[in-house]
C-alpha cells in the first residue's frame, strides 16, 4: 500500500527557467498538497493535463526528488527516511531515465541486478524470463546504441523490473511508443497486475486511464480534483463519460481561478 | 559497501577500456603525439645546432693583416672571401645574411702593433647581426680567434709564453655519495611538471564524461533509483577515475621515454642520456610514488566535484579549464623556480608535491617534506570527497531538470 499525505513540491526557479516560463515568480508550486492511497494489487492512474504535477508526484514517490512537504510511504517505508528500502521495493519507469548506449543489454541488465543486491542465479533466471517475454534475447549482445527505439524501450522496462519489485511506477507508459509497442506495454501492465503487483501510472490520455485503471485521481494544477473508480468519478461529477467529467473539472478550476 | 563501490568502479573502467574510441583518444593518441612532438623537437633542435656548427663563416674584411689572414686560413670553418666592402655595404650584406661577419682593421695596424710603446693602440671594428644565428656564432668565433692573436702578440712582446700564463688553476668536482646523486638534473626538473600535467589531462576528459556526461545523458538517474548508497556511485566513479589517471599518465610518460633517443638533448642537462640514469633507489621510488598518488587523489576529486556542479559536458569543461591552468602554472613555477623550498611553500598543496618530487629526483628527497605533502594531499582529497558526498545528495545536482 502506498500512502501520499499532503504532498507538496515547490521548485526554486533558476533565472533561465523564469525566462522560459515567462514569470517573475521565484518559486513554482508543482504539487500543492495532495493526498491519495494506492491499495495493493490495483492499477492507480494519475490523469491530468501537461504541467499538472504528475511527473513531480511520481518522482517524489520513487525518491528521485525530495518533497517540500507532506509524506509518502511505500509498504510502510517512508520515502525520505528510508529511501534505500523504498527503492528496492519499487520500479520507476520513465523515458527520462536512459541506459548507456555503449553496453549490451546482457551486461546492463546484470549490472542493474547487482545494484539491486541480487545474486547471480537470481539475475540469470529473472533475465532469461524478461528477455524472452520482451523479445530482447536475439539482441542481448548487441550494443544498446544499435537497437531500435522500440527495443530500447523494452530493454528499459526489463532493466527496471529486474529485481521483481512489488510496486511499479510508470510515468506516461505509452507516450511516444508506436501502436504495437504501446499495446505490448499495456498488456504487460495487466499481466503485472495479474501477478499481484501494485501499479501507479500517470497519463494525459483518457482512454488509457479508462481502460487500464482500477482507480483514477484527476490532477490539475498541482491539486487532486477528483478521485475514485471511473463510476465513482462519473457519479460525483454527474457526467456520462470520463472526457466530459475531465473537462467539467477543468473548466471549474479555471473559473475558480478567474473568480479569485 | 565495498562490493557496491567496486561494482560501480568496475563498470566505469569497463566503459572506458572497452570503448575503442576512448582508448585511442585518451591513451594511445597522447602517447604517440607526445613521442612524436618531443622527438621532432629534439631532432629539429639538434639539426639547427649541427647546421650552425658545420656552417662555414663568411667573413668580409678590410685591411686584414697577413698574420691574421694566416690564422684565419688555418681555421677551416672561416672563409675570408671578400676584402673590399665598405662599412655601409657590409651592414646591408649582414642584414640580408649574405655575410656573417665584417671586420675592419686600421690601415697601419701592423705598424702600431710593432710600435706599441708609442701608446697608439690600433683599432679593430667588428660587425655582426644579432638577428642571424650564423652571425651570432661568427661573433663568438672571431672574438676567440682575435683573443688567440692577442696571446701570440703578448707572448712575442714578453719573450716567453710562460709570462702571460700568470697562474694555473685546477678545479675539481666533489665526490657526491651514491644516494645523493639523483637522476639527470634536466630530467629531475622536468618530470614533476610532466607527471602533474599528464595526470590532470588524463583524468579530465574521462572524468567530465563519466559525471557531467552521465548527468546530461540521463544515465546517472537510472542508477539513482536503485538501492545503492549515492555516495558509492560517486565514490566508484572517483576510484575508477584514479586508475584511469594513473594509466593515462603512464602512457603519456611512455611517450616521453620513447622520444628520448631523439629528445635527450632538450631534456637532459648534459645533452646525452641513458636510461640507466633514471634509476632510483627503492626508497626514493616509494617517496616519489607517494607524491604522485597524492596528486592523483587531489586532481581526480577536484575534477569530480567540478563535473558534478556542472549540468552539461560543456559547462564542466568551462569549470575545469581554470583548474588545469593552475596545475600548469604550479608545474612551471616548480620547474623554473629556485629549489628553495621555504617554509610556506612546503604547506601549499599540489606545489609541495611537486617540490617533493623534484627533490627526490635530485637526490635530496626528504621524508619530512614527503610526509607534509602526503598529509596536505590527503586533506585536500578528503575535503573534496566530503563536498562530493554532500553534493550527490542534492537533487538539483544529481537530477537537474
Ligand atoms: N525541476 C523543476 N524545476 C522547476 N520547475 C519544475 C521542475 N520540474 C517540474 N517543474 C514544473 O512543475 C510543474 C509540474 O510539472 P510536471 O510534474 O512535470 O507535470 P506533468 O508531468 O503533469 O506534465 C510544471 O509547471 C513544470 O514546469
Ligand atoms: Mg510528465
Amino acid at each position: 500500500m502506498i500512502e501520499v499525505k499532503g504532498l507538496r513540491k515547490v521548485f526554486q526557479l533558476s533565472r533561465k527557467q523564469m525566462k522560459v516560463n515567462n514569470t517573475e515568480e521565484k518559486y513554482k508550486v508543482a504539487v500543492d498538497g495532495i493526498d491519495f492511497i494506492v491499495y495493493d494489487n490495483e492499477i492507480f492512474g494519475l490523469l491530468g493535463p501537461n504541467g499538472a504535477g504528475k511527473t513531480t508526484t511520481l518522482r517524489c514517490m520513487s525518491t528521485l526528488i525530495v518533497p517540500s512537504g507532506g509524506t509518502i510511504s511505500v509498504n510502510g517505508h517512508d520515502c525520505v527516511k528510508d529511501p534505500l528500502e523504498v527503492r528496492s521495493q519499487l520500479a520507476f519507469l520513465t523515458s527520462e531515465l536512459k541506459l548507456d548506449t555503449h553496453f549490451t543489454p546482457d551486461y546492463t541488465t546484470r549490472f542493474f541486478g547487482k545494484l539491486h543486491n541480487m545474486d547471480n542465479n537470481k539475475i540469470e533466471t529473472r533475465m532469461e524470463y524478461l528477455f524472452d517475454y520482451f523479445g530482447v534475447t536475439p539482441f542481448r549482445y548487441t550494443k544498446i546504441g544499435d537497437l531500435s527505439t522500440g527495443m530500447k524501450q523494452k530493454l528499459s522496462i526489463v532493466v527496471s523490473l529486474i529485481h521483481d519489485p512489488g510496486v511499479i511506477i510508470f510515468d506516461e507508459p505509452t507516450n511516444g511508443l508506436d501502436i504495437i509497442t504501446a499495446k505490448a506495454v499495456t498488456d504487460y501492465l495487466l499481466e503485472l497486475k495479474a501477478q499481484g503487483k501494485t501499479i501507479i501510472l500517470s497519463t494525459h490520455m483518457m482512454h488509457v486511464a479508462e481502460k487500464l485503471c482500477d482507480r483514477i485521481g484527476i490532477i490539475m494544477d498541482g491539486k487532486i480534483k477528483a478521485i475514485g473508480t471511473l463510476d465513482e468519478i462519473l457519479y460525483m461529477v454527474k457526467e456520462k463519460n470520463l472526457e466530459d467529467a475531465f473537462f467539467k473539472l477543468y473548466h471549474q478550476g479555471n473559473r475558480g481561478e478567474l473568480d479569485a | 559497501m565495498l562490493k557496491s563501490l567496486l561494482l560501480v568502479a568496475r563498470k566505469e573502467l569497463r566503459r572506458v577500456f572497452t570503448d575503442k574510441r576512448l582508448v585511442i583518444t585518451s591513451f594511445l593518441l597522447p602517447m604517440i603525439s607526445i613521442a612524436i612532438i618531443y622527438s621532432l623537437m629534439g631532432i629539429m633542435i639538434g639539426r639547427a645546432e649541427e647546421d650552425i656548427k658545420s656552417h662555414i663563416t663568411r667573413l668580409s674584411g678590410i685591411n686584414v693583416p697577413l698574420v691574421i689572414q694566416e690564422i684565419i686560413r688555418s681555421d677551416q670553418t672561416i672563409d675570408l672571401s671578400t676584402q673590399n666592402m665598405s662599412t655601409s655595404e657590409a651592414e646591408k650584406a649582414l642584414l640580408e645574411g649574405e655575410i656573417d661577419y665584417y671586420i675592419e682593421f686600421d690601415e697601419d695596424f701592423d705598424l702600431k702593433i710593432v710600435d706599441f710603446q708609442s701608446g697608439d693602440i690600433p683599432i679593430i671594428k667588428g660587425l655582426y647581426s644579432p638577428k642571424h644565428d650564423y652571425s651570432i656564432q661568427a661573433n663568438y668565433k672571431i672574438n676567440a680567434l682575435m683573443e688567440s692573436y692577442r696571446h701570440i702578440t703578448l707572448a712575442n712582446r714578453l719573450g716567453d709564453e710562460a709570462y702571460i700564463q700568470v697562474y694555473e688553476m685546477e678545479s675539481g668536482e666533489i665526490n657526491i655519495p651514491q644516494e645523493n646523486r639523483g637522476i639527470d638534473r634536466g630530467f629531475a626538473s622536468m618530470i614533476p611538471l610532466l607527471v602533474s600535467i599528464f595526470i590532470f589531462a588524463g583524468a579530465m576528459g574521462i572524468g567530465i564524461d563519466s559525471i557531467a556526461g552521465e548527468k546530461e545523458r540521463g544515465t546517472m538517474a537510472s542508477m539513482l533509483i536503485t538501492p545503492i548508497d549515492r555516495a558509492l556511485i560517486i565514490g566508484g566513479k572517483i576510484l575508477s577515475l584514479s586508475v584511469v589517471a594513473l594509466i593515462s599518465m603512464s602512457s603519456s610518460f611512455m611517450g616521453v621515454l620513447i622520444s628520448i633517443p631523439f629528445s635527450a638533448r632538450i631534456f637532459s642537462s648534459t645533452g646525452s642520456f641513458e636510461f640507466s640514469q633514471l634509476a632510483m633507489s627503492s626508497g626514493d621510488l616509494g617517496l616519489f610514488l607517494i607524491s604522485m598518488i597524492g596528486l592523483v587523489g587531489m586532481y581526480v576529486s577536484v575534477i569530480a566535484v567540478l563535473s558534478m556542479i556542472a549540468n552539461s559536458v560543456k559547462e564542466a569543461g568551462a569549470y575545469i579549464t581554470p583548474a588545469y591552468m593552475l596545475v600548469m602554472i604550479s608545474g612551471f613555477m616548480n620547474m623554473f623556480g629556485s629549489s628553495d623550498s621555504s617554509r610556506i611553500f612546503q604547506y601549499i598543496p599540489i606545489y609541495n608535491n611537486l617540490i617533493s618530487m623534484n627533490k627526490i629526483l635530485s637526490g635530496d628527497g626528504s621524508i619530512t617534506l614527503s610526509l607534509i605533502s602526503l598529509l596536505t594531499s590527503i586533506g585536500v582529497t578528503l575535503i573534496m570527497l566530503f563536498i562530493a558526498r554532500s553534493l550527490i545528495e542534492k537533487e538539483k545536482i544529481v537530477f537537474p531538470s
